[in-house]
């Protein structure tokens, strides 16, 4: 009995969202309308956006991946790398500068969010606040709008959107250069410490040869009828031949070494080539994935709205409608309901 | 009885029942029906404020009262401060109530006739001493007169809560229908007009609508 008042309040309540919706549908549809308006035609009047974008190959060979880490591709090891350079306020800003982004950004304002160009215009441009630096209007674009993903084990692609095609592909080219630059000059920093590290280990290990024949000899010319079953004369012509051993493949080592860091300076050295480099965009980008989502969020924004205002509108209106809200409320008795009719003159 | 209303002049180009539409006083019947129909003596027709259609309303429960009983019926016009019938019906304004209960005009001068045989005493000029001409007919025993003479007396009361007299109006009848208008009035609003009210009244509810589609109040109502 309980469970079926419940549900006859609940069936009224929804009767009566209901009958407010019908009532005035024009005022809870509007901000469903309105907002879907506005977000169309705030991207439409936002600039055609170009998009560049360059695919590079990272040798496998060359960047094995982590054994730690069996399902990670080079591809995605080295896209995970390129996304922390992009985190990195220095790297954005050498990019920046390196490319055309930088310039376009300082020509154009384009880092100011569309409500400070509206109250800059409006003359209220102290209440947007400062404008941004160019090189925070730099960071911010890179960081952000800058596209990296890996597109096959060993392949990642860049890509990044300007209102102008020049930009877009300057940027990208601009991006890669960087990488390169700041890979190679790792690799060459890491191979130039191994190298050290050999070169002193030859020179401590020629140093231990130079000791253990030293040691040798001075044992032999004091034991001139040593032979073959002197066990000192063994372990000191062991320690020899083992010090001789470790000194050269310290040798071959720090060979190898040298070779890996002379090969940093060569073609390709760098562990990557681009395959495809970025080009100058033709098409400016379609609108309709922009579009769509405007439309999206708009909507649901304006739907937002509508329900708040159905809710409000509902709450305010405390009206009779029907003869069960009488009875309920009042107790009163209800002898019928008069339709609506027009009154004649 | 029948020679007096010969006397009467017939008046009213517009019979209570044109000021309404069939819908409206198809409704009008079953509401009268449910109010026990012929065996109504006396009803008055109030409303929370005005603007409710208080007296259009009681203008169709005279005319149903006529029409679907054949009854001998007063319709009866109480609101002394914003009187209206006379106007709606194309009737005379005076004399009416007002000048009766004063003793300046008898209560057959102030009856006036429609062609089907309802009669209306309309309110007159109450100069602003509405509250005191209702006290005046509780206790002159005109009503009661009025009751005698006519099979059933409906009465078009002043709203409960703009009139000062309203409450002591519907009180001298044996039933009161408030008219509520529906989408308008707040609950709020008849919960106070009828608050203290002995007898409870009745309630019409006027201009009932709905904006919801055929297929979705099909819907709710099953």
């Amino acid at each position: 009995m309980c469970a079926a008042e419940t549900l006859l309040d609940w069936t009224r309540q929804v009767i009566r969202y209901l009958e407010t919706f019908f009532r005035h549908r024009l005022l809870v549809l509007m901000p469903l309308l309105l907002a879907g308006a506005m977000s169309i035609g705030i991207t439409m009047a936002q600039p055609r956006t170009y998009e560049s974008s360059a695919r590079i190959w990272f040798y496998g060979s060359t960047l094995s991946p982590n054994p730690a880490q069996p399902g990670v591709s080079v591809a995605d090891r080295e896209a995970a790398v390129f996304v922390e350079l992009l985190g990195s306020r220095a790297f954005d800003l050498k990019v920046g500068q390196r490319g055309p982004l930088a310039a376009y950004v300082a020509a154009t304002q384009g880092g100011r969010s569309l409500p400070s160009k509206v109250l800059a215009k409006v003359g209220l441009s102290s209440l947007a606040g400062s404008a941004p630096s160019v090189d925070d209007q730099l960071f911010a674009l890179l960081s952000k709008r800058v596209a990296v993903a890996s597109s096959g084990p060993e392949v990642v692609a860049i890509s990044f959107r300007a209102a102008e095609p020049a930009v877009a592909q300057g940027t990208v080219q601009a991006l890669v250069d960087q990488f390169s630059d700041e890979v190679l000059a790792n690799r060459k920093t890491e191979a130039q410490t191994v190298v050290d590290f050999f070169e002193q280990q030859v020179k401590d290990q020629a140093a231990a040869v130079a000791s253990a024949g030293a040691d040798l000899s001075k044992y032999v010319a004091a034991h001139p009828r040593a032979d073959g079953t002197d066990v000192t004369l063994i372990a000191l012509q062991h320690a020899a031949d083992q010090a001789k051993q470790r000194h050269d493949e310290s040798l071959l080592e720090l060979g190898q070494a040298k070779l890996d860091l002379a090969a940093q300076s060569q073609a390709g050295g760098s562990g990557f080539r681009v395959i495809d480099p970025p080009t100058t965009p033709a098409q400016p980008l379609s609108r309709l994935p922009d579009l769509l989502r405007a439309l999206m969020g708009g909507l649901l924004a304006g739907l937002l709205v509508a329900a708040c205002g159905l809710i409000a509108l509902t709450a305010a209106d405390s009206s009779v409608r029907r003869a069960a809200e009488i009875r309920q409320a009042l107790g009163l008795r209800v002898v019928g309901e008069i339709p609506l009719v027009r009154q004649r003159s | 009885m029948m020679r007096r209303q010969q006397e009467l002049r017939i008046v009213g180009a517009r019979h209570p029942s044109l000021i309404v539409g069939a819908p409206f006083l198809q409704a009008c019947s079953a509401a009268s029906l449910h109010l026990g129909g012929p065996s109504i003596a006396s009803l008055g027709v109030t409303s929370a404020v005005r603007g409710e259609g208080r007296s259009s309303i009681a203008a169709a429960m005279a005319a149903v009262q006529q029409r679907d009983y054949r009854r001998h019926v007063l319709l009866l016009e109480m609101d002394f401060d914003q009187p209206s019938l006379a106007t709606r019906l194309h009737t005379n304004m005076t004399p009416g109530l007002a000048d009766v209960i004063r003793g300046e005009v008898s209560i057959d001068d102030a009856l006036q006739l429609f062609p089907d045989g309802t009669m209306m005493i309309t309110a007159g000029v109450a100069s602003g001493n509405g509250a005191r001409l209702t006290v005046d007919l509780k206790s002159s025993g005109l009503l009661a007169e009025l009751t005698r003479r006519f099979e059933v007396v409906v009465a078009d009361l002043p709203p409960l809560l703009e009139s000062s007299f309203a409450r002591v109006a519907a009180g001298l009848f044996d039933r009161t229908l408030l008219v509520v208008r529906a989408g308008v009035t707040p609950i709020g609003q008849v919960q106070e007009a009828t608050a203290g009210l002995d007898p409870a009244p009745v309630v019409l509810l006027n201009g009932a609508s709905t904006r919801l589609p055929a297929w979705l109040r099909r819907l709710t109502q099953a």
